[in-house]
């Protein structure tokens, strides 16, 4: 039998034996994760403010004010003028919060809670020009002197106009958006792989395996499999929330660039790899699953620390020769590099290093979680250290 | 032929293997024997590749074993390891085919064998649901599901009841009589007697005594004799005769321990004098007082 047929015989057993808690934890997930989306939906709407503004009028105002609101205020704006025979009745009906603005003859407003920006904004331009146009008629000024006065000439640039290539905010959320979800998604499903190492060195069921399969085989395709649960997962809650956007209208994708969504891709795919592999070598130092979750346990300060490290390297001039050094590391790099990536920051033979580095991280951590894991069979009764338990894994000979 | 050679392995401070050598011919099934901590079953693993020997070789068909080649092989562990919430069949039918068959060969083996082992009505259930005994029956099929030319099976009758132990010495015969080599381990010496021709007994780590278990019996000095009177008889037949024990004495008879400078037939023309005989059976001690003599010495 070819390796890679055993090595599929073995996935799909991991995947026959995790279906069940993969789905209820997935259902629960989804569950949170919709109810959550709907909390915040309906806190950003009451948030925002009402779609409908109440503009009270009192007196006699500019007369173009209200065809001015309608410019100026933006369409998905409805504005609703409500006259009211004097200043006070209109400033006592804002006090009500009856209305949001009052304006009140040629030279007043008067604001409400809650109104912001471009609503606050539009009302008050719309007033300001209807004052302008009204002033001008007093003045004598024609029509057309007045749109050239009020059509402002300005050659309005940038500077430093942003270049196509260069990165662009939705770049950098998609960078730092894929560090947080790789943070979790390792904490979580990380976990998964530890404890399903466990229980099979708990019930011996190694003993059987190991003298047909590899060590480092059988944690690759147990890592393999566990942790493609965990992106599936992961995904689905990522497609979910997409998809709940799309149909609220509130959120859409990112406009990033392929090169962002490419690197942050793999370094997540990466990263997820090395400590899957690292999760499964602490696993197997346990003989029973608390003793697992205790052994699991340091490898969250390692994440913490990548993930803190990750997330400061999206500010501004934070590219320290720390962060150059730290990005070499695999138990950092897929959490700080993509950040300096999509910055523009790491060179190409930065990118290159770091790569063929993380690559033969992940290999040597397979055959290191391969010789603990063969150190832990022979003694399934005692909880190990790492280092006894590499002595005892390239002392029983692990391939 | 699976040959263990010269095997080296220590632990710490602690010999397990000294220069232990055996072999196992295929069609041949060896016991494997030795008190607790003799060193079996290191040896057993060092098959598997869970034990790396600091000397010494295992080789089978003159060639050293590799994973491949290890694959073929059938292991029942001593500490048994089944997955427990997975179901009987569906478990079988898996280390079928990590042992290399093919999903429709491992699924049609799984279904012999389960008949085989009366275990045809369990296939749906858990291995945690079943007996000690039913699940020892699961572990030796995952063993024997592949055909394996080599099978190695480390204590395969602990904590099996009579009629469970008589169906996998059954399958054992079996298995070395389609030309497998069989080699198992086990305590109980009666159960090895029975079944084996060829036996190996091991103590801290050295073979100490091998060879054909009629041919370890009849070379010891001593032979005991079962005799059974039909009647009443003189209780005080042996008090006369010299290099023996009586090792019980029956109302109906005794068994006595007689060395090699006994002459049987003048001792039966004295048992004749004492009573009517319906037995008089001289045989060499039995295997479990042999082991207990060579391990000891």
């Amino acid at each position: 039998m070819k390796d890679w047929t055993l090595l599929r015989v073995i996935i799909g057993r991991e995947y026959r034996a995790w279906k069940k808690p993969f789905l209820i934890s997935s259902a629960i997930i989804f569950v949170v994760v919709a109810a959550a989306l709907t909390i915040a939906s309906v806190a950003a709407d009451q948030s925002s403010g009402p779609a409908t503004q109440r503009v009270g009028t009192a007196g006699t105002t500019p007369p173009t004010f209200a065809r001015e609101v309608m410019v100026f205020v933006p369409d998905e704006i409805v504005v609703e003028f409500v006259p009211f025979a004097t200043a006070a009745a209109a400033e006592a009906a804002l006090r009500d919060g009856d209305i949001n603005v009052a304006a009140i003859d040629d030279d007043t407003i008067v604001w409400g809670d809650g109104v912001q920006d471009p609503v606050g904004d539009g009302i008050y331009r719309a007033f300001a020009n209807a004052q302008a146009r009204q002033q001008a008629s007093e003045l004598g000024i024609s029509a057309s002197d007045l749109e050239r006065l009020l059509t402002p000439r300005i050659d309005f640039r940038e500077a430093n106009p942003m270049d196509p290539e260069d990165s662009s905010e939705a770049d950098e959320a998609i960078a730092v958006i894929a560090t947080i979800a790789m943070f979790g998604a390792i904490l979580a499903y990380g976990q998964w792989i530890g404890y399903a190492v466990v229980e099979e060195k708990a019930n011996r069921v190694v003993e059987v395996l190991l003298g047909a399969i590899r060590p480092h085989q059988l944690m690759g395709a147990k890592v393999f499999s566990i942790g493609s649960l965990g992106l599936a997962q992961i995904t689905g809650v990522g497609l979910l929330a997409l998809g709940y956007g799309i149909v609220s209208d509130g959120i859409g994708l990112p406009s990033a660039r392929g090169t962002t969504v490419f690197w942050v891709v793999l370094w997540f795919l990466l990263g997820y790899a090395f400590y899957g592999s690292l999760y499964a070598a602490a696993g197997s130092l346990g003989s029973n699953t608390q003793e697992a979750g205790s052994t699991m346990g340091p490898l969250a300060i390692f994440l913490v620390i990548g993930y803190m490290v990750g997330l400061v390297s999206f500010g501004e001039g934070f590219d320290t020769v720390f962060l150059q050094v730290i990005s070499f590391i695999p138990l950092w790099a897929p959490l700080v590099l993509p950040g300096r990536i999509v910055r523009g920051w790491a060179a190409p033979w930065e990118v290159a290093l770091a790569l063929v580095i993380m690559i033969a991280g992940i290999y040597g951590m397979l055959r290191l979680a391969g010789w603990i894991y063969t150190g832990g069979v022979a003694r399934a009764t005692q909880k190990l250290g790492w280092r006894e338990a590499l002595r005892a894994g390239r002392e029983l000979g692990a391939d | 032929m699976l040959l263990l050679d010269a095997l080296e392995k220590r632990f710490g401070d602690v010999v397990a293997l000294d220069g232990c050598s055996f072999e196992v011919a295929p069609g041949q099934m060896l016991g494997f024997l030795g008190p607790n901590g003799a060193g079996k079953t290191t040896a057993m693993r060092s098959v598997f590749g869970l034990v790396r020997p600091d000397g010494g070789t295992v080789t089978w068909q003159g060639h050293p074993l590799s994973q491949a080649v290890r694959r073929t092989f059938g292991y029942m562990p001593e500490e048994r390891g089944l997955y427990p919430k997975m179901p009987v069949r569906q478990q079988v039918v898996y280390f079928g085919r990590i042992h290399g068959l093919e999903r429709g060969e491992a699924e049609a083996a799984a279904d012999v064998w389960l008949e085989v082992f009366d275990l045809a009505d369990r296939t749906d259930a858990k291995v945690e649901d079943l007996s000690h005994g039913n699940q020892q029956r699961v572990q030796l099929i995952v063993a024997l599901i592949h055909d394996p030319p080599v099978l190695v099976l480390d204590e395969p009758f602990s904590g099996l009841d009579p009629i469970a132990a008589h169906t996998m010495a059954g399958v054992l015969r079996d298995r070395a009589a389609s030309g497998s080599a069989v080699l198992f381990s086990s305590h109980q010496l009666d159960v090895v007697e029975g079944l084996c021709e060829d036996v190996v007994i091991i103590n801290d780590g050295k073979v100490i005594l091998s060879g054909r278990v009629n041919h370890i019996r009849a070379e010891s000095p001593r032979r005991y004799l079962d005799v059974v009177f039909d009647g009443p008889f003189d209780h005080r037949w042996t008090s006369n005769l010299d290099h023996i024990d009586v090792v019980d004495d029956r109302t109906d008879g005794a068994r006595l321990l007689i060395d090699d400078r006994v002459d049987v037939a003048v001792l039966a023309a004295t048992t004749a004098r004492a009573g009517t005989v319906a037995q008089f059976v001289v045989e060499p001690p039995p295997l479990s007082e042999i082991f207990r003599e060579v391990v000891a010495s």
